[in-house]
């Protein structure tokens, strides 16, 4: 199955769990002068999981098949086989908690190129080109990091198919991107980024809704000495 | 005149005799352990025959059945020559050696159904009577002008399976299986491999565990002393033999499985056509039933069982209870007969039946059973409730005549059986005191689904500080839940009481002020709260709905719209269908196109419900039940356009 869809439809699945809105995809990245790091991707259903359990019961809504709790853990299994084979990348740990509706995947890796191959390794899983979407670079020298990010339009298309209703539903939904460097922040390039006060960390949050209709996106330069 | 009299009132019996010798339940035989009768005039008052030929065609039946002719008469059930607005019958007879399934139909126009059935089968004739030339001889389908009967025989497997029968009827018997590796010397060849002579010292193994390198070494020593060798031609030879000889082996035993599975099939085909002779002449005695004979317009169906102990155990997997557990038991239930009818009352469709429970048993379910709804529970109930479910019973009654139900039940063990079960059902006599927990838990129960309540939940969040750093924090919000309650008569609630005095003490449950809320974490939002007065116990996750009727008595606000049918049942299960849109809404329910219109139709509904009402003589009674959308003339026209709705969709 093509991921994009595949995505979507899990998404497309927890929109559809969310009418009062509410979770949150937290990725928070460390990066050190060397190129290497850390990352951790969180997502938190916590706020609706009184729907989300009630929803998980069911098989399917509207064509749509529900995973229940084995057939997220073996996707995000499998998901983590593959991260723990990219080269360059150490240390996965995964954790998922189906009281709160919370899954967390974190890693070390040696440098940043380590999280495009493991996109590219995605993407060869899965028959698609994720690579397109987003792709960091680290120039050590300058100082510099650079996340790509190209909007998805096929993602736009499908998001617009839902109704109204359902699209203002994850209106409080939101993306947190944030990025710690071992450096003092000099400037930032993204729209809704902000520098932490202390100006070692950079954060961007935006609105699920935004994202999706490509109104904002996660595309960042970020410079430090 | 006196002879035109006698004439006239002749006729007259003759009529009315006739008239009822027309019902072709006397074609019915008497040994049928099921029957099923089918109004056919009663079902199509109650609908278009349209409806029935739209969807017959979508299913593209009618072809099937004539073959693929365009003949527009064709595409009418009216002109198969099956007269369908006359009761036709259905039955299952079964005994330990066949099973038989069987149709009477009415006939119309016997010319209709053999230009019909000719088109693509050979019909054969023989004086009045007509057959399908069918090559299954295990089925038969013969007419005459008056009746078309259709008879299907089944073996009953494990009636052939047993040894005097196969003796009888010559069954063969499967071949042994007689390959034996072990005696196969080819397969390891004598001479194949050889131990070293000398024996193996073992007392050099008895050395530390730990010291697993200095064992390995001697291990890697004494493998040395091994000399071994495979005749590998030897090995190849008795593979191919072993191969040949399960070849032959299966071959063998295909035959005489083909063999025997022949003979049941021409013993069986020989006892079909005995038994359909016997129909035909009606030289069986009728199945009788003046309720068959008396259908109301609006009972579409109706089935009676003759006894279905006795139809359970005909059917009861005992090959696989022997295999299992080495017995092959008889229950003794105490059900006999038993009766259910499908009908139309407007816009509902309910489905009535009743079991005859034997005289052995009857007095315990009546005494089980007695018990109504005690009225203070009514006020529970309100008149838009979502629905509820309601259970009585006697626990006393139940309690004391469980041991003897079960006695009666396993009446037909071994006596060493028997004897260890009637000593268990004696200590439970003798341990269980059945006053003392009737008077804590006598029996009667109402669980309902009212309608909504606001819970405060708790999610996790994350809090950020100037630097983005973030931490997990825990917070509370209110969600709109299902409220629930579950309420049962206590006279003695001491039991009870001290139970959550101890439960207090191990702060498993908080006392707020009488009202106990059970110590779970609050992620559900079905924290079950606990109280206790006016003799009744109750369960709720409203703890707001148990402070009111706390102040209030424990008088709910109930409506009258289901006291009736409350106070009559022994059982009540109902969903009241047009509130689940309400629900859903006020739940917040994220809602999909299809759900909506799922929903909405539901919300055309009106109340689904099964009902019991207990043991009246020596039956036992339900009602099951469906109010259906009011937009059709009644609810099997509504049925039958669903139906058709739903085809004509699923096609496209």
């Amino acid at each position: 199955m093509n991921v994009v869809r595949y995505i979507f439809y899990v998404l497309a699945a927890v929109l559809l769990l969310l009418q009062t809105s509410c979770f949150d995809i937290v990725e928070d990245l460390t990066l050190t002068k060397n190129g290497s790091g850390r990352i951790e991707l969180t997502v938190n259903l916590s706020k609706s999981k009184t729907k989300v359990a009630s929803l998980m019961k069911l098989d399917q809504i509207d064509g749509l098949k529900i995973p229940n709790e084995k057939q997220v853990r073996d996707q995000v299994n499998e998901l983590v086989q593959l991260l723990k084979k990219t080269s360059g990348i150490r240390n996965v740990q995964h954790e998922l908690d189906f009281n709160q509706f919370i899954g967390h995947i974190s890693c070390d890796f040696d440098n940043i190129e380590a999280l495009n191959v493991y996109t590219s390794a995605l993407s060869t899983h899965f028959n698609v080109r994720l690579t397109d979407y987003s792709n960091y670079t680290y120039q050590r020298d300058t100082g510099t990091l650079k996340r790509s990010y190209t909007h998805s339009k096929s993602a736009q298309k499908e998001f617009q198919k839902l109704s109204v209703a359902n699209r203002q539903s994850i209106s409080e939904a939101y993306y947190t991107s944030i990025y710690r460097i071992e450096g003092t922040v000099k400037k930032q390039t993204n729209p809704a980024g902000r520098i932490a006060s202390n100006k070692k960390a950079v954060m961007v949050r935006v609105s699920l809704t935004e994202l999706l209709e490509g109104k904002v996106g996660l595309s960042n330069e970020i410079v430090w000495q | 005149m006196k002879n035109k009299m006698y004439t006239l009132l002749g006729w007259m019996l003759g009529s009315c005799l006739l008239a009822s010798g027309q019902d072709l339940i006397t074609h019915v035989p008497a040994d049928a352990d099921v029957v099923v009768a089918l109004n056919g005039e009663g079902f199509f008052k109650h609908t278009d025959r349209d409806h029935l030929n739209a969807i017959l065609d979508h299913l593209n039946w009618f072809e099937e059945i004539s073959g693929e002719t365009a003949f527009d008469s064709t595409h009418d059930v009216a002109n198969f020559g099956i007269d369908i607005e006359r009761d036709a019958y259905l039955y299952i007879s079964v005994n330990d050696s066949i099973q038989y399934f069987g149709g009477v139909f009415p006939m119309a126009d016997r010319n209709q159904l053999e230009s019909v059935l000719s088109a693509t089968r050979t019909i054969n004739r023989s004086g009045d009577w007509a057959k399908l030339d069918l090559s299954d001889k295990t089925t038969q389908v013969t007419w005459n002008d008056q009746v078309l009967y259709l008879l299907v025989a089944a073996p009953m497997d494990a009636f052939f399976e047993r040894e005097d029968i196969k003796a009888r009827y010559g069954f063969l018997e499967n071949p042994d299986y007689s390959w034996n590796y072990w005696d196969d010397s080819s397969y390891y060849g004598e001479e194949s491999y050889a131990y070293a002579e000398e024996e193996i010292d073992t007392s050099a193994w008895a050395i530390d565990p730990i010291d697993s390198v200095a064992s390995n070494e001697i291990f890697e020593e004494t493998e040395e002393e091994l000399e071994y060798s495979v005749d590998e031609f030897a090995y190849v030879d008795s593979v191919l033999a072993r191969d040949e000889y399960q070849d032959d082996y299966y071959m063998q035993a295909a035959a005489v499985r083909h063999h025997n599975d022949s003979l049941v099939r021409e013993l069986t085909a020989d006892l079909l056509e005995s038994r359909m002779h016997k129909i035909k002449d009606q030289d069986m005695p009728s199945y009788r039933s003046k309720r068959m004979t008396r259908l109301k317009s609006n009972e579409l169906v109706h089935v009676e069982i003759v006894n279905i102990d006795s139809l359970i155990s005909h059917y009861l997997p005992y090959d696989m209870l022997y295999a299992g557990f080495g017995i092959r038991p008889r229950f003794n239930y105490g059900y006999e007969a038993m009766e259910s009818t499908i009908l139309v009352d407007g816009n509902t469709m309910k489905m009535t039946g009743s079991i005859g429970l034997s005289k052995d048993v009857v007095k315990y379910y009546r005494d089980i059973y007695r018990n109504k709804l005690d009225r203070k529970f009514y006020s529970l109930v309100s008149d838009d409730a979502l629905g509820f479910l309601s259970i009585n019973f006697n626990t006393e009654a139940y309690l004391s005549h469980t041991p003897e139900l079960i006695r009666n039940m396993y009446q037909y063990l071994s006596p060493r059986e028997a004897g260890i079960l009637d000593l268990v059902m004696t200590m439970f006599n003798v341990v269980v005191d059945e006053k003392a927990v009737a008077k804590v838990f006598p029996g009667d129960n109402l669980l309902v689904i009212n309608g909504v309540t606001q819970q405060e939940v708790t999610y996790t969040d994350y809090e950020y500080d100037e630097d983005y750093n973030y931490q997990e924090i825990e917070k509370t919000k209110t969600e709109t839940v299902p409220q629930y309650l579950w309420a049962f008569s206590s006279e003695n609630s001491t039991l009870f009481q001290q139970i959550l005095a101890i439960l207090e003490q191990e702060n498993e449950v908080l006392n707020l002020d009488g009202i106990y809320e059970v110590q779970t974490r609050k992620s559900s939002g079905l924290t079950p709260y606990v109280t206790m007065g006016n003799g009744m116990v109750f369960l709720s996750n409203d703890f707001a709905y148990l402070q009111e009727l706390k102040a209030n008595n424990f008088q709910g606000q109930g409506g009258k719209r289901y006291r009736s049918v409350l106070r009559k049942n022994r059982m009540t299960a109902l969903v009241n269908t047009q509130r689940v849109r309400g629900l859903v809404d006020e739940l917040n329910f994220p809602l999909t196109a299809s759900l909506e219109k799922q929903l909405e139709e539901m919300g055309e509904y009106g109340d689904v419900y099964f009902l019991n009402d207990g043991v009246k003589r020596n039956k036992l009674s339900w009602e099951f039940g469906v109010d259906f959308p009011q937009e059709r003339e009644n609810a099997l026209e509504f049925i039958f356009h669903t139906i058709e709705e739903a085809i004509i969709s699923s096609l496209d």
